[in-house]
């Protein structure tokens, strides 16, 4: 296939399902909204089948890793390889749903599921500690409206002066707010902007440039 | 037959949809309007440049988002992957090794193809690494750690990261200042833009991330969507104000605008 048929049938394809969405949406056509489903599922199905390809990608590159040994690696490659048989063989042997399967689940990938989310907290507490320095206007203004905001949110603080908690809910309610709408707002016009660019096949990005 | 409560929606399409096609129009008279450079996009070059220089791999992501190009998170999906093009060629420019952590499947072959087309642009389609694209996990927390895991394996010199992101977002720009990675990082979700304005040396904000592949390509006619978009906030503002004072003065014309 020439370099311009792979660039233009994937402009076509992704057109034509652009118009079919766009249609489904703000109009009522019963055959549109069939063709819409159609392409939803069509969307299940390719992301089911490139699931198989990511556990392809992962079988690849850990095994490449177990094979040559790499430094600080290959051990992980290989309890990866030994984990995921774990899940498969159990998951397949006795459904997912069987004591088995729920008992792995529950106590292998819901701790450590925990354990990666909790680490949020040591990593907030480093990076207050860098972003709130007195250095700019800017820094100064985030480090007192972190301020107000953390004593707001400390119980015996709001209890004992009501005023901080007051301006700690004026800051999230009126600057951080109308911020964050601005954002919004910015946001929402750009995506239009990158789907309508996307339709017309302007932008090729995603399709590894020119 | 238009379904209620869509219209001012659907209007609003039209209104930006003609913004962007009379702005292409200009742009191929050779009318091309000047935008506002994005220091994050513009410190890209510097950041490979950086990681050519100390011998290290670049880290790129587009972070984690469910449902993958099927959900509600895909434009932001796209607009991550058109910068990793960019990322690619420099990469394969300067001989700089790029690592992509993947989460959500459906986006692997996109990944493998940008950048198997971005080194063939520079002509070095075998200097590309094999493990190059890696596909973590699709779970959010499984991502997370095993991105932790490359990045403190990896060290990389530049941490890119431009697309979705939840809670993995602070622990991948924790981990890359740990490594000391000169880090860029934009998302549209507003709940984690504060932890790459408080963790990364650069943060696209939003829309700017959006315009990314437009602005990164140079090209006249994608550089003009982006003055296009610009119109489109101008609209926003416009019907913001109005609203505001009709509200203001109780003016009955607001019962429309809710169509």
């Amino acid at each position: 296939m020439s370099f311009g048929t792979r660039r233009t049938i994937p402009i076509i394809i992704t057109f034509l399902a652009g118009m079919v969405m766009f249609t489904e949406y703000f109009f009522k056509v019963p055959f549109v909204s069939d063709a819409a489903t159609m392409l939803m599922n069509f969307g299940i199905v390719i992301a089911a089948f490139a699931l198989g390809l990511g556990a392809a990608n992962l079988l690849i590159i850990h095994g490449r890793h177990i094979r040559k040994r790499t430094p600080r690696q290959w051990y992980f490659s290989a309890w990866m390889f030994i984990v995921m048989f774990a899940f498969i063989i159990i998951g397949v042997g006795y459904t997912v749903n069987a004591p088995a399967y729920v008992w792995l689940f529950e106590n292998t990938l819901t701790p450590v599921s925990t354990t990666t989310y909790s680490l949020l907290a040591f990593f907030i507490a480093s990076a207050a500690y860098r972003a709130f320095r007195f250095r700019t206007s800017e820094g100064a203004l985030l480090l007192i409206s972190g301020v107000i905001l953390m004593l707001g949110n400390i119980p015996i603080v709001s209890i004992s002066i009501p005023a901080i908690a007051d301006l700690a809910a004026w800051i999230n309610r009126v600057p951080t707010m109308a911020g964050l709408r601005a954002i919004l707002i910015g946001a929402a016009v750009g995506t239009i902007v990158l789907g309508i660019r996307t339709y017309l096949g302007q932008e090729k990005g995603y399709m590894g440039g020119e | 037959m238009l379904i209620s409560g869509r219209v001012s929606s659907l209007v609003s399409l039209i209104l930006i949809a003609a913004a962007v096609l009379l702005m292409i129009r200009r742009a191929k008279q050779g009318k091309v309007p000047r935008i506002r450079r994005l220091a994050g996009l513009d410190a890209i070059d510097e950041a490979v440049g950086r990681a050519t220089e100390m011998g290290r791999p670049v880290h790129y992501t587009i972070g984690w988002a469910s449902g993958g190009l099927s959900g509600s998170m895909a434009a932001q999906i796209l607009a991550g992957l058109s910068v990793l093009g960019y990322v690619g060629e420099l990469a394969a420019k300067y001989g700089v090794k790029v690592i992509t952590t993947v989460s959500q499947p459906d986006t692997l072959p996109l990944h493998e193809e940008i950048l198997r087309m971005a080194y063939q642009k520079q002509g070095k389609p075998e200097a590309l690494a094999p493990d190059s694209v890696r596909f973590i996990s699709i779970d959010l927390y499984a991502y997370s750690a095993g991105v932790l895991g490359e990045i403190e394996r990896e060290k990389p010199a530049a941490n890119i990261m431009i697309g979705p992101f939840w809670m993995e977002s602070l622990l991948f720009t924790e981990a890359g200042f740990r490594q000391g990675s000169i880090q860029i990082a934009g998302t549209a979700r507003t709940s984690q833009i504060p932890f790459f304005v408080a963790t990364c040396d650069y943060t696209l904000i939003g829309e700017e991330i959006f315009a990314a592949g437009a602005y990164l390509s140079k090209e006249p006619i994608q550089i003009a969507t982006i003055a296009a978009q610009d119109m489109g906030k101008l609209l926003a503002l416009a019907l913001l104000i109005s609203g505001l004072l009709l509200y203001a003065f109780g003016n009955p014309i607001t019962a429309l605008i809710r169509i």
